[in-house]
């Protein structure tokens, strides 16, 4: 039964990885002439994946870390999981914002040619220190003392919360300081960036412990209802801020800052927030969790929607952002296709994106493999 | 400059630094700079060749940079007055200083040269059947091929002595005098070129008002420019006319549109007068009833130089303001106050163009041109000025014999038999119905088209369709395969603007000419299209009646020339030596600019001129009139006029030798309906009126970016503009159920096209209209399948008068698709 | 689109131009960003102590009449001829809005360059230096060379006036047009070249760098203003003390048009402090 589903998996994540290999070969062959972003929406898919994943290690580390710097004993069994996870989901965020660049072999000049004025530069100067943070923290866990290793990852984690912190508020930042682009322009935008990384991030670990984690009675019980608790209390937090960012605005429904909230809401896309985000990433979690905190199955689908549907709020950061604030009559002064507020992202972005998916499970069956994920390091011991 | 340090010292400073401080906001800018300033050399390199545009036929002068035998750029040509200035005076005080202009076609004529869609070789076409949308399975032939099929095509048509079944069909502006000797000297009347698609209604309607036919506005120097049916500030075909209307109206002047269309000239205006189509010739009369009404006609300058005047105040003493606001929708307090405002502001001008494209459009041009007349407002500056046009000279040619006979045969199209105002441009119209109905006097079996793409040009597209069929062979002469070179039987690849000759004297008001020549090479190594008439002309061992082998003997050596570029620059020559400048090939082309510039400039009042006694000793008098004479000692050109007081001066070349309000001659004229001429200017509801079946009425116009239906390939021009949708006053698509974007269909009893609505508030509600030109199923990757083709919806029909295509008398009924 | 209509003086222009301005203008950074942003900003503050007098020598810019603009376009080809930009990369394209009702109706329209602002927000963001404002004539460009392609820039920019290259070509690319080299190409008026930049970088308007640069006098005028068809572009030095010549149109001071007329800039409110003046 299990080998025969364990098969159909591999089998599906085959195809994802045979259609994200055309993507790539794509990718390489013809640049950017398949992607179905322009010079109006210049950031599409990609760059709202990168924000996802980015948001999910952020979220999955910041939550282990918070739990070893507070003691939380119940969450330090996630430890390992969670800085497997972080450093995976970091490695996708990368792969598809490595992508999206248009000259990928010049990444490095952020290094070389660095602007100390340019939020971009600083958060990847950032990733970059919490990527070494995670690599650091992975051997710590899995190699170097996995016996004592709680007690360096205490230090580390105290090191990596605000790295953390930073890198993604920063992220939020990259957004909120461009004033040209008002549905950006926000000083909660930081904030919001962090809480929904935790929510995200949680939501995603409580997907991963309830679907994987070897059921060894009460233990795992107990950490479904503790992950599915904080899940529901950051899903409903970023509610609220969200209403907050929402309604104000609106409330005097003056241009330019509703211009993009409009489109959000009661664009040709609307049920990317309406479906997408209100109901299938936000009211059936906060049901499943509400209802069945500690039934790994419904909490677990729970935990998965919201983590995967939290896709939609990026696309909602990203895209709407853009199409408002652009000059009326700009659009339509030249005609060509990438001189267009209308985006959709093209099979060509998908492909990609499927790649860095397909990619990213591997690394997770590999680490799941390969590494003792589940329990603390205490408990792997014993 | 600044002392920055170069490259390579930077990059020595670069290797000590840290990464840090390389990147610090101090040393930022130093790096990109440096490096920047090394890179970039001089880019001034190559060739600059100065010519002139032929993007339209408003020859506009342009420089050309040739590096390594490619154009690189193309920009203004400060020494030619074309797109500068129609006044020399502007053009002398601050052509240097200003810099001339370009339009965006020409700065798109790259585009045009390197189209990868041109045609590239000679075609013949395989397949017999022939129709639009038909296949002509084009098959590459060899030069050789090409012109032994065409040649013996026509020798079997002038050695069966029907060499005046050639029809020839032709751009005008480029190369036309070699063609029209070639057709004389094959013994065809009928050649044609494109003028009567465009302005002969025009001309007609100046040409019985002041004997000439196309004045020109001066509009920096106007104080008042009342502009009916025209957009200058878009249809640009001379690049100066932006620039000389909005620094007239700089200088205090008020533009007032009358158009249907809010065009971008009427938005520019400070009034727009949305009429109902077709009703100019009312608006401009009730106009000229306040003004005679009020007194404010300028009665000293009518006394002296009007004839007519008592029959035309007669005439309009009932078409008063609100007359005119039921026909023309313009309220008649608005008519009151711009007629008032039009005669007293002075200098004033008034005009029309292609908004004459009506039945009543020769007429409505006249009472147009009327207003002008009754306020003075003729021949002084700021006002309607006749040009001097005085350039190369077309040397006649003599036909042989055989080429006589059939030159007596009348013209396919009528003629001057048929239209009272006939231009020398043919009918392309009666061409096609005749062609149809085979009610000509004969019928016609081949056809030689050069640059013209008739089925999308001449209106009833299926009326056309079916003419070319029923020529027996076409030859295409082409840059592109349109959609009439996919008729043609053998297309032969032609030759852009920047790859060949032509001498250009139009569009100011004093002699100018400017050169236009080879800046490239012909890309394909086709002969230019004066070539491959004279190779034609050659190989059919064509010569003049006196033997004189005219298509081998330079004019200038008079020695018989094997290359035919050399053979047609003596061509050239001739005309500029026999012409106004008297000036060689070489040395126009060595002028600045390549442009000859008469110092005499624009001369104003012309009509005041004194005829000199050496014209006068050899002239001959006829009632108050004085022509010249011919070889033979009969009657040429009216020279002037003789005044009650002895003087001799030049006048108006009418019959009266005065601008004419009431046309005498008219009197015994029919028009090619056969109804009798009006004597005056008369409104009459054109003859295409709106139906409860077919309500709205179509228009269409051009825009700067697109020359009638031929620059649509164009991939610089495709991006400011890829199509045109129909554009309907919102208020009419609400009561049709249409939205902003729909597909609509747009439906005539001549057939139906599917456009995309564009909703707007600048049109009137019971016109709707779109830019011409679109449509295409031919031509190009680009401009192939984008819009719709209002040709279709269209009969064709000539205006009886001057034979221009009717081009806008349409009434469709609009439904969502 | 917000405008601010306002009549200046002399003085008030002129300050404005060469006026000292504080990069620490950047409101709305959440606490994150602040300790982040301060470091960069004293930096800023301090080169500009020390450079003012000999780094300020120009500003360049427009001066764009209203009034004469007839909305041809002619700006838009010749920037492209002149600059053989690709489909899509357009440097000055003409934006048109309609008003009114029937027929009380206006087309409005205004070319739009690139506004080298004197607070340019677009070279900020750039994680790599790669865009930025000229210290010696104010003109904002890209160097395709650093330019990595993230296009944050794009987005940066309020008035749209950057554009990503994708790598498209006209259909004449594969005829002898593909041969005619580009000023702005990487390497001295080089050739475009598959996935080669400026391929995969952001491109704008340069005030048509290579004329500017040929000589080092800034004689030439830019192909859009020099095309003009009813000469509504005037190009200058805006921050010169002999008012603002003109190199478009000699004789024209620009200063003095500023006081005679009204005008407008675009999104003034943002502190962007566009080189592109409108004239009413």
């Amino acid at each position: 039964m299990k080998s025969r589903y364990g098969l159909m998996g591999w089998v599906l994540w085959g195809a994802l990885l045979t259609l994200g290999l055309v993507g790539v070969w794509q990718r390489f062959t013809y640049g950017h002439h398949l992607a179905n972003y322009g010079s109006f929406i210049p950031w599409g898919l990609w760059v709202a994946a990168y924000i996802y994943f980015v948001g999910l290690s952020a979220g999955a580390f910041l939550l282990s870390s918070l739990a070893y710097i507070f003691k939380v004993k119940a969450l330090e069994a996630i430890g390992r999981l969670a800085l497997v996870v972080a450093t995976i989901t970091l490695f996708m965020a990368l792969l598809s914002i490595w992508f999206d660049i248009g000259h990928m072999e010049r990444f490095w000049y952020v290094f070389t040619r660095p602007n100390f004025y340019s939020m971009m530069a600083w958060m990847i100067w950032m990733y970059t220190a919490y990527f070494l943070l995670l690599l650091a923290e992975l051997g710590i866990a899995f190699w170097v003392a996995p016996a004592k290793g709680e007690r360096w990852l205490r230090v580390l984690g105290v090191l990596g919360v605000p790295l953390a912190i930073a890198f993604h508020g920063g992220v939020g930042a990259l957004f909120a300081v461009v004033g040209a682009r008002s549905y950006w322009h926000s000083a909660l935008f930081p904030i919001l960036f962090l809480t929904g990384a935790l929510t995200s991030g949680t939501a995603f670990l409580l997907a991963v412990v309830a679907r994987f984690w070897p059921d060894c009675g009460e233990g795992r019980r107990q950490l479904v209802r503790l992950l599915s608790q904080i899940t529901l209390g950051m899903i409903l937090l970023d509610l609220l801020l969200e209403w907050s960012e929402i309604s104000v605005p609106l409330w005097g429904n003056v241009a330019p800052h509703v211009e993009g909230l409009h489109i959000m809401l009661f664009g040709p896309f609307w049920w990317v927030f309406w479906i997408g985000h209100l109901l299938l990433g936000s009211l059936v979690p906060i049901y499943l969790l509400a209802r069945h905190p500690d039934n790994p199955k419904w909490a677990g689908l729970g935990g998965a929607l919201a983590a995967i549907f939290f896709m939609t709020v990026r696309l909602n950061i990203v895209i709407p952002g853009q199409v408002a604030s652009i000059l009326p009559g700009l659009e339509g002064a030249i005609q060509h296709p990438r001189l267009t507020t209308f985006y959709v992202p093209s099979a060509h972005e998908w492909l990609v994106l499927a790649f860095v998916v397909a990619v990213g499970i591997l690394m997770f069956a590999v680490a799941k493999r390969r590494l003792a994920l589940f329990g603390s390091a205490s408990e792997v011991k014993r | 400059m600044n002392h920055l340090p170069n490259r390579r010292e930077f990059l020595k400073l670069g290797g000590a630094a840290s990464a840090g401080l390389l990147g610090s906001g101090v040393l930022r800018p130093i790096s990109a700079l440096a490096k920047e300033e090394l890179e970039r050399g001089p880019y001034d390199g190559g060739t600059w060749i100065p010519s002139c545009c032929h993007m339209c036929g408003g020859t506009t002068g342009i420089m050309c940079q040739v590096v390594d035998g490619r154009l690189a750029r193309i920009k203004p040509n400060d020494n030619n007055p074309v797109g500068f200035s129609n006044i020399s005076d502007d053009f002398f005080a601050n052509a240097a200083k200003e810099g001339a202009v370009m339009c965006p076609k020409g700065n798109a004529g790259i585009m045009a040269l390197y189209d990868p869609d041109r045609v590239k070789q000679p075609l013949r076409r395989t397949n017999t059947q022939k129709g639009i949308g038909v296949d002509p399975h084009w098959k590459a032939i060899s030069w050789e091929e090409a012109y032994s099929e065409i040649v013996s095509r026509l020798r079997a048509l002038r050695d069966g002595g029907e060499a005046h079944k050639l029809e020839w069909f032709s751009e005008d502006h480029c190369f036309t005098h070699i063609q029209s000797d070639f057709c004389k000297l094959f013994g065809t009347p009928n050649y044609n070129m494109h003028s009567n698609t465009c302005d002969t209604g025009r001309k007609a309607s100046f040409k019985i008002l002041m004997g000439d036919e196309r004045p020109l506005i001066d509009a920096i120097n106007s104080k008042f420019m009342l502009i009916f049916g025209w957009n200058p500030l878009s249809a640009t075909k001379w690049s100066h006319l932006p620039r000389i209307i909005t620094r007239g109206i700089e200088r205090g002047a008020k533009l007032v549109i009358v158009d249907p269309h809010l065009s971008y000239t009427a938005s520019k205006a400070h009034e727009w007068v949305p009429i109902r189509p077709a009703t100019d010739g009312a608006l401009a009369l009730a106009m000229a009833h306040v003004i005679v009404n009020e007194g404010l006609q300028d009665q000293a300058f009518i006394d002296e130089w009007v004839t007519g005047f008592d029959q035309f105040k007669d005439y309009v003493k009932d078409k008063t303001p609100q007359w005119a606001e039921a026909i023309t929708a313009v309220p008649a307090e608005r008519i009151e106050r711009l007629a008032r405002e039009f005669a007293t502001t002075k200098p004033a001008l008034v005009d029309v163009w292609s908004g004459a494209h009506h039945t009543n459009g020769v007429y409505a041009g006249w009472a147009i041109g009327a207003l002008a007349v009754i306020t003075g407002n003729i021949e002084k500056p700021g006002a309607l000025v006749l040009p001097e046009k005085k350039g190369n000279k077309h040397i006649e040619v003599e036909p042989d014999d055989a080429s006589k006979q059939t030159l007596q045969q009348p013209r396919f199209d009528g003629g001057k038999d048929k239209w009272p105002y006939f231009h020398s441009s043919g009918v392309y119209a009666e061409i096609i119905n005749r062609l149809v109905d085979g009610k000509g006097p004969y019928q016609p079996k081949m056809a030689m088209i050069v640059f013209q793409n008739l089925l999308m040009s001449v209106v009833g597209t299926k009326n056309a369709e079916e003419a070319l069929k029923k020529l027996e062979f076409i030859v295409a002469v082409d840059t592109m395969l349109s959609e009439t070179a996919q008729f043609a039987d053998i297309v032969i690849p032609g030759t852009t603007y920047l790859e060949r000759y032509d001498l250009n004297t139009h569009w100011v008001t004093w002699p100018v000419l400017g050169l236009r020549q080879p800046v490239v090479k012909p890309l394909f190594g086709q002969p230019a299209e004066y070539e491959f008439v004279c190779e034609l002309g050659r190989r059919l061992n064509l010569k003049e009646g006196n033997g004189h082998d005219v298509f081998w003997i330079g004019r200038m050596s008079g020695e018989r020339i094997e290359d035919k570029t050399r053979w047609y620059e003596e061509f050239l020559s001739k005309e500029l030596k026999e012409g106004e400048p008297k000036i060689t090939l070489e040395e126009l082309k060595a002028l600045p600019g390549a442009t000859w510039v008469s110092a005499k400039g624009t001369r104003y009042n012309k009509h005041l001129d004194m005829i000199p006694p050496e014209k006068l000793a050899d002239a001959l008098t006829e009632g108050n009139l004085v022509f010249s004479k011919k070889k033979d000692g009969s009657k040429d050109k009216q020279i002037g006029m003789l005044r009650p007081d002895g003087t001799v001066v030049r006048g108006f070349f009418t019959p009266s030798g005065k601008l004419e309000l009431y046309a005498g001659k008219h009197e015994t004229k029919k028009d090619a309906d056969g109804n009798p001429l009006k004597l005056l200017p008369v409104y009459e509801p054109r003859a295409w009126q709106p139906s409860p079946e077919f309500p709205l009425f179509l228009i269409n116009w051009k825009e700067a970016s697109q020359t009638h239906s031929r620059t649509q390939n164009n991939a610089f021009l495709a991006e400011l503009k890829s199509t045109d949708g129909l554009r309907i006053n919102t208020k009419t698509a609400a009561k049709l159920g249409v939205k902003h974007g729909d597909l609509v269909w747009v439906e005539s009893p001549f057939g139906k096209v599917q456009m995309k609505a564009e909703l707007t508030e600048g049109i009137h509600p019971q016109v709707v209209g779109t830019q011409h030109g679109w449509g295409h199923w031919a031509m190009g990757r680009l401009a192939k399948g984008r819009g719709a083709h209002t040709g279709f919806l269209a009969q064709t029909k000539a205006c009886p008068l001057s034979g221009q295509s009717l081009n806008k008398e349409i009434c469709v009924r609009v439904y969502p698709g | 689109m917000e405008k601010l209509e306002r009549q200046e003086t002399l003085e008030n222009v002129i300050d404005r131009q060469l006026g000292k301005r504080s990069f620490l203008k950047l409101a709305g950074l959440g606490i994150f960003t602040a300790a982040v942003a301060s470091l960069p900003s004293i930096l800023s503050e301090a080169s500009e102590e020390t450079g003012t007098n000999t780094k300020r020598k120009f500003r360049y810019g427009m001066v764009i009449d209203l009034k004469r603009c007839v909305n041809c376009k002619a700006c838009t080809v010749a920037c492209k001829l002149e600059n053989k930009t690709p489909p899509g990369v357009v440097y000055n394209p003409v934006i048109e809005e309609e008003i009114g009702e029937f027929p009380y109706v206006q087309r409005r329209w205004f070319p739009k360059p690139c506004f080298h602002c004197d607070n340019p927000p677009c070279t900020k963001v750039c994680p790599v230096t790669a865009t930025y404002k000229r210290e010696k004539d104010g003109i904002v460009i890209v160097d395709y060379d650093a330019c990595i392609g993230c296009r944050y820039c794009i987005t940066a920019c309020p008035y749209g006036a950057r554009y990503f290259d994708f790598g498209e070509n006209y259909p004449a690319q594969q005829t002898e047009y593909g041969r005619v080299p580009s000023p702005e190409f990487h390497g001295a008026h080089g050739l475009r070249r598959e996935g080669k930049s400026p391929v995969g970088n952001v491109r704008k308007c340069t005030f048509c760098l290579h004329l500017q640069d040929e000589n080092g006098n800034y004689t030439r005028p830019p192909a859009c203003s020099e095309t003009c068809m009813s000469k509504a572009i005037h190009f200058g030095d805006l921050a010169s003390q002999a008012g603002g010549l003109c190199v478009t149109h000699e004789g024209c001071n620009l200063k003095q048009l500023l006081v005679e007329r009204k005008w407008i800039r675009l999104k003034e409110e943002l502190g962007t402090e566009p080189m592109v003046y409108y004239l009413l």
